[in-house]
Formats: structure tokens, sequence, C-alpha cells
């Protein structure tokens, strides 16, 4: 597996505070690696702390394999966008853009129409920045992140404070990247609902310190609607499930779990003819943000 | 840090402030040119050298020079931290040291870029206006030119250390207006005290009628005193500047006799400002 971005035990401490707290995570490369946490968590920081912009107490951490000083040449392959969009406010988004080009020394200034294509900022001409919705100007931070053609993005809580429909917007846009250039994303979030839209991984961060790590799939599983049973003969229960075409898991010799809607009284009694007993059910219905809340303990962070 | 450099001159091409303080720097030099033919109608002779000793300012009281390139600069400078577009320089890998200096050129290239106008109006308009004065005066006037940048630099680093520590462009504006004219008082200030003269004629009451006696005066520095005066005065830029101006410290002997003094003060200056303004800027967050 390769990796684009590896920590390991990063630790950030204000006085008695700790930001970050041995906080290990790993990212895969092509992934959109949904960073979830409430609040105060650690998320930006984490963000800041991957992005140059501070520096840790304790721990290292690996851009593209390298660690330690190495990384700092595979900067050039990252971008990001840490809390508010970064741009000049007096200036035309292609001129935000251009600024970039010089910054990365790209030399020429080709690609710029592609990247406010892509961003969908194509006819904005000689509007000032200042004078952009919220949402264009997201879009423009994205845009000024796509200048080097980076194969890692970094966006902190790029929907906050967006409509419905910039919401949309930016959701394409991390889709588009993701799949059309091949751009690994690392996105953090609290609107849960939205990250489950587009992430194919998760990182759940509480109090500094990763909860768990993830594949969407694996969320999936555990999120998922099922009926668990506990059953005195689990060859009886298979049986019944492959005939009545249910989804369905064995997970020890006397537990199965199965997916979708179950008319438990009809199974019963079919199990009944079969001479195998149900000893135990239970329901598990768990949406992603009580995955969330079960995760770091709702308690305590009510 | 030339791709820095380069990002920092494209944003001062678009940048209408910039424009701004070479309007004001023009009205300034059309100003101090009326003032002079004025001068000279009135019997006073003014020819391209008084423009040159007064480039920073048009009266011993307001630094006209510092004040308006340390704004403009400040607000330049201080942009990218109240964007927050100097993140996108560290997160592709430009280091802080790199940020830190290619601001201080930046600053530096933007007050060199109005004194060269200056200059270069001085020596056409001016000149054309007011005399290009005898030839004895060629070498005093490059001089006064080479001390004078000197003194720009110095100005360059002290404002990009204030803009570069701030970050905040209100602040950033009104610490350097403050400590421009702070530093500018005291320097008057001192350069007063070491003007005086070592005595002067007092009126004495003596004999049953008023005598003229000469005596020590009581308001000169102490000589340890005098002597740490005159360092600061050479140190800070506005205290070359008020060398510059001093009529106790004519051109000659200021450039001959101290200008290159100066000049290594000013390189003091430089030096110590951005090492003293890289070692904070490291040691602080970017927001």
């Amino acid at each position: 597996m390769e990796y684009v971005l590896e920590t390991k035990s990063l630790t950030k401490k204000y006085r008695n505070f700790y930001a970050l707290k041995n906080l290990n995570m790993r990212v895969e490369k092509g992934a959109i690696y949904g960073f979830v946490g409430r609040n105060g968590a650690g998320k930006t920081t984490l963000i800041r702390v991957l992005c140059g912009l501070q520096d840790t107490n304790l721990g290292e951490y690996a851009l593209f394999g390298k660690w330690g000083k190495e990384k700092q040449a595979e900067r050039e392959k990252m971008s990001g966008v840490v809390e508010t969009p970064s741009i000049y406010l007096g200036m035309t988004a292609e001129d935000n853009i251009k600024i970039q080009y010089k910054t990365l020394g790209i030399p020429s200034f080709d690609g710029i129409d592609e990247i406010l294509k892509t961003v969908g900022l194509s006819n904005t001409g000689k509007k000032k920045a200042k004078n952009f919705s919220l949402g264009m100007k997201q879009r423009l931070g994205i845009a000024i992140a796509l200048v080097g053609n980076p194969d890692l993005l970094l966006l902190d809580e790029p929907i906050n404070g967006l409509d419905p429909q910039g919401i949309v917007e930016i959701r394409e846009l991390i889709l588009k990247l993701n799949k059309e250039r091949g751009i690994t994303i690392l996105i953090s979030s609290h609107i849960l609902g939205e990250l489950s839209k587009i992430a194919t991984h998760y990182g759940f961060i509480n109090k500094g310190s990763m909860v768990a790590e993830m594949s969407a799939k694996q969320l999936f599983e555990k999120c998922r609607k099922c009926t668990k049973l506990e059953v005195t003969d689990i060859k009886s229960l298979s049986v019944v499930l492959e005939k009545d075409n249910f989804e369905y898991k064995v997970i020890t010799d006397t537990q199965a779990e199965i997916y979708g809607d179950v008319m438990v009284t009809d199974l019963a009694i079919k199990l009944q003819k079969l001479g195998c007993n149900i000893v135990k059910i239970t329901e598990n219905d768990e949406d992603l943000e009580s995955f969330y809340i079960n995760l770091v303990g709702g308690g305590e962070n009510e | 840090m030339n791709k820095l450099l380069s990002a920092n001159l494209y944003r001062l091409k678009k940048n209408k402030t910039f424009y701004a303080g070479f309007a004001i720097y023009f009205v300034y030099f059309l100003y101090i040119t009326t003032e002079f033919i004025t001068a000279e109608k009135g019997g006073f002779p003014r020819d391209i050298g008084d423009l040159l000793y007064i480039a920073f300012t048009p009266t011993q009281y307001i630094m006209f020079f510092p004040l308006v390139v340390g704004v403009i600069c400040s607000l330049f400078i201080t942009e990218d931290f109240q964007s927050g577009a100097v993140r996108n320089k560290v997160i592709v890998g430009r280091t802080k040291t790199q940020i830190y200096l290619s601001n201080f050129i930046t600053t530096m290239f933007i007050c060199m870029f109005y004194y060269t106008i200056y200059l270069i109006l001085s020596f056409t308009i001016g000149g054309l206006l007011l005399g290009y004065g005898t030839e004895g005066e060629t070498i005093d006037f490059a001089k006064t030119i080479i001390v004078s940048y000197g003194i720009v630099i110095s100005y360059s680093a002290v404002i990009a250390f204030i803009s570069m520590i701030i970050k905040n462009s209100t602040f950033s504006v009104i610490a350097t207006v403050v400590i421009f004219v702070l530093t500018a008082g005291v320097a008057i200030n001192l350069i007063y005290k070491l003007d005086l003269p070592d005595t002067y004629i007092a009126s004495i009451w003596g004999n049953g009628a008023l005598v003229e006696k000469e005596v020590e005066n009581f308001m000169q520095l102490s000589p340890k005193m005098n002597e740490l005066a005159r360092f600061f005065t050479k140190l800070m830029p506005s205290g070359q500047v008020n060398y510059l101006l001093s009529t106790n410290y004519p051109l000659s002997e200021t450039v001959n006799g101290v200008s290159w003094i100066m000049l290594l003060y000013s390189g003091l200056v430089v030096t110590v400002t951005n090492l003293v303004g890289l070692f904070i800027f490291k040691k602080t967050d970017i927001k």
C-alpha cells in the first residue's frame, strides 16, 4: 500500500492543553480521506502542522514516504486550503492564480484557464475576489491550491458557512479532482452527512487523538442496518436465509447478521420447523453520526 | 527565494497603493521645488543640492519619506498575512527565512524605487528649474546619494521588521508611524544637544553693574553622554537624516567625515534588524 501521508505520535501541546496527542494516521494514495471530529478536536491543528504552518512538540510525519528534512522537498507536490481561503481580495481570480504560479516558479501562465474552468470561475473576468460569494472564494482558494498539479490536497472544513448550492458545488469539485486528476484529498469536517457522500476513508479524531481509522466500506458495514440473531443451529438458519435470498453474514457458530428488513415471526416459524430456536435478537440501525458519538463517547462531549 | 521575489513583484505591479505613493511623492517633489523657487525669488539661492539634502523630509520635524514608504510597505507586506496568502507559500515548501528575506528585499526595492524616482525628478526637473550647482559639489552630491541609499535600506529593514512581526495592517501602520515619529524626535533632540556650544555669554550682576561673561554651557552633555548621543544619531536612520540636514554639520564635513561610518552603521542596522526579525518570525506560528 502506498501512503502519501503518514504520522507517528504527533503531539502538539499548548501549556496544559493537548491539541494533538500521539496522533497516528495514514492516508492512502488516491483516497478521499474524511477527517472527522467535533469542533476543537484537533482537525485544524493537524492540517496546519501537515502544511508546515505550525511545529509539533513531539512526533513526526512523512509526505510521500519522506520523513524528516527530506519531506520539505515534497511540499511542492501538496497544497491546501486551511481555515479561510488564502486569497488577495483586491485582485481578480486570474491574478491570484498567477501569483501562485510565480511562487511555484512556473515560467508560463498556461493552464490558468483550465484551472478556472475546473473550479467554475471561468467567467469572473475583472471581478475582484472581494466581490465574490463565499462559495466562489472557497473555489478560488481551491483553484490556487491546484496550481502546479498537486498530488495531495488538504482541505480544512471547505463547506463551512456555504449555502446548499455551494455545498453541492464543492462536493462535486472534490469528487472531480479525485477522479479526473487522481488527487489524494484529505478533507476535515464535522458535517458527517456531507463527508459520507464523498469519503473513501475515514479518520475519527477526538481530543487530539485518532480514535479510529477505517475505509468507507468498513464504516458502511458498521453502520449498515442489520438484525443480529443468536440461534441454536446456525446451519438451519443459513438454509432458511439462502432459500429466502437474504444477504447475511455468519459471525460465530451461533450468531449471524442479516441485512435488510427481516419478518422475525416468519423467520421464527421457519426455523422452528427445522428444530432451530432463536436465543437472542438485536437490531443495529446506527448511522454515521451515532456511530461517531458512540466512538468518542457522546455523553462526555455533550 | 527568487520565486517569492517574482511573486511579490507581480503583486506590487498590481498594487494601487504603490502607484498612489508614487503620485504622493511626485506632488511632494513639486511642492519642495516650488518652495525653493519662491525662496530663490526672495534672495535665497537654491540648487539641486538642496533637493538632495531634503529628500527625506520637508521640514526638520516631519519625516516625510519614512512615513510615506513606511505606510505603503507596511500595507503591502501585511496584506500577505491579513489575507492568509502567506500560507500558500509555506504549504508549497517556502521556508520562513525565504519569506522574511524576500519581503525585506521587496520593501528595500520599494523604498529604493521611490528614492530613485525622487533623484530622477531632482536631476531633471529640479536641475532645470534650480540649476545644477557648482562643479566642486558633484563629489559631495554623489557621496550624499550613497549615504542616502544607506539610510533608505536601513529604513527598509526597520519597516520589514515591524510588518513581519506585527502582521496586522492597522497595527503595523500605526507602529511604523509612531516609531518613526518618535525616533525622529529623539534624533532631533540629540542633534540639538550635540550642537550646543561649549560656552555661552551670560549677563551677570557684579560690582553694581551687569557684566557679560563667558560661562560653561550647563545644558551640554557630559563627555560620556556626548559620545553615546553621537553614536545613536549616526546609528539611527532618523539621526543620519538629521546629520545630512543639520546646518552645523555642513555637507562636506558630513560626507567626508562621517559618511562611510554612517554607511557602516546602516549596514549594522540592516543586519541586526533582519537577524532579530528572522529569529522572532521563525518562532511564531503563521495564522
